[in-house]
């Protein structure tokens, strides 16, 4: 007595993955039954076909970016800087003393400010969104976007590391605004989410406290130091963009 | 270190091939990879004793579907007719470009259930019980899947000929 044909029988047979002995038992059952054994042959045939297609991706040089001792490297340089931005988001925490809330709620986003704030979430919905080509210059040409926007805004720049709250940068470009020329940042975090910074000098507002703005999909943080104003955008799903939002203000400090 | 690289590194060229069945965009599909081995190095400590190749493709495998879910009007995008050229570095014959075009093409067609058992079966050449663990289903929900896939497949490959025939004549 042999154990009846079954579909998984068959699915195996196309795979080529019986043992000798079935095979001859399915094989038989198939000389019986030519309408099914001329499915299973289509289905054969395009088992060879998709692998003769994809077959040759597999051949091609894998990417240094892709190399374990890369990967992590490249995890345990941004060691530092996560000791830094937590440094930094405490010290913030410690000098706002919990009045924090109480203020982004209670305070309208002044002039200066919520422009920043604007234009920020205009350019992040353009660039942010692009799949393709978000960034003019991309993590890899990290110094000369910092030296170009630098001269073309006037002011020095620095890239915020991000790596901690699980953002790497991704790129940036310069956009324009009302006020002259803007550095928009692109990081990317897990599943996709994407953050931008968008940074450029202050006419009003020189100095302003962080200000959370919502305006649809996207939400902002921005504030002013020393005559530049930053605006951290994010969905609005996205949650702990204050703390991200901390960092940053942080590690501008210290450049 | 070296051991994760040694476990990891040899199946990096599947994993790409298999973020490419899904993703005509090339390099899209490579950052897609590149994030799953990103994940793969932070969360090494968490696999404990599970077998390598099931969990690395679960890890692709998730982003891929949450990349489909999150732009399906980005992937959109791509126009069909050069996606074919410019994803696939096959530049054969004419007449096997054309085959290979209608393959994508119905291969894009498919559930994407369907063509997830498709690629890791097939071209992956995962085992039906690691292919099942890839996807959390039961052996037998796989197996299944797998056939009905198949002749989904065949019917959307007759169909394009079909419509090809209408057209000459």
């Amino acid at each position: 007595m042999t154990t009846p044909i079954g579909e998984d029988d068959l699915t195996a047979w196309v795979d080529d993955r019986l043992t000798a002995e079935r095979r001859h038992v399915v094989e038989l059952y198939l000389a019986d039954h030519p309408e099914i054994a001329t499915r299973l042959r289509q289905q054969q045939d395009q088992r060879t076909a998709l692998r003769s297609l994809f077959g040759l991706i597999a051949a091609e040089p894998v990417p240094a970016t892709m190399r374990i001792e890369a990967i992590a490297a490249s995890r345990s340089r941004t060691r530092p800087a996560w000791f830094q931005a937590v440094a930094a988001a405490l010290l913030l925490a410690v000098g706002f003393g919990g009045g924090w809330g109480v203020r982004t709620r209670t305070m309208p986003p002044q002039a200066g400010i919520g422009a920043l704030a604007r234009e920020a979430g205009y350019s992040y919905r353009v660039y942010a969104s692009d799949a393709q080509r978000p960034a003019e210059m991309g993590a890899s040409e990290k110094q000369q976007l910092v030296s170009w926007a630098s001269r073309r805004i006037g002011s020095r720049v620095a890239v915020p590391d991000l790596a901690e709250a699980g953002y790497h940068f991704a790129g940036g470009r310069l956009v324009a605004t009302p006020h002259g020329p803007a550095l928009l940042l692109l990081y990317d975090g897990a599943a996709q989410a994407r953050l931008a910074v968008l940074s450029r000098p202050m006419d009003i507002d020189k100095d302003a406290s962080m200000v959370s703005t919502r305006d649809g999909d996207v939400q902002q943080v921005s504030w002013a130091d020393r005559g530049i104003g930053f605006s951290v955008v994010a969905p609005s799903a996205t949650t702990g963009l204050q703390p991200i939002a901390a960092a940053i203000r942080g590690q501008a400090a210290t450049t | 270190m070296d051991e994760r690289a040694a476990l990891i590194e040899p199946l990096i060229p599947g994993l790409r091939r298999y973020a490419r069945g899904w993703l005509r965009d090339a390099a899209l599909a490579d950052d897609i990879v590149q994030d799953c081995l990103e994940r793969a190095v932070s969360s090494w400590r968490q696999r404990r004793g599970d077998p390598m190749r099931p969990w690395l493709y679960a890890i692709l495998h998730n982003l891929l579907v949450d990349h489909g879910r999150r732009a399906p009007r980005r992937a959109m995008l791509v126009p069909i007719d050069t996606a074919d050229e410019v994803a696939l570095a096959v530049r054969a014959k004419q007449s096997d470009a054309i085959e290979h075009g209608d393959l994508l093409r119905s291969l894009d067609a498919l559930p994407p259930d369907q063509k997830a058992v498709i690629l890791l079966v097939s071209v992956e050449d995962l085992s039906y019980a690691e292919a099942a663990a890839v996807l959390g289903v039961p052996v037998g929900t796989l197996m299944s899947r797998l056939s009905r896939g198949r002749d989904r497949l065949a019917e959307l490959m007759g169909a394009g000929a079909r419509a090809k025939l209408r057209r000459v004549k």
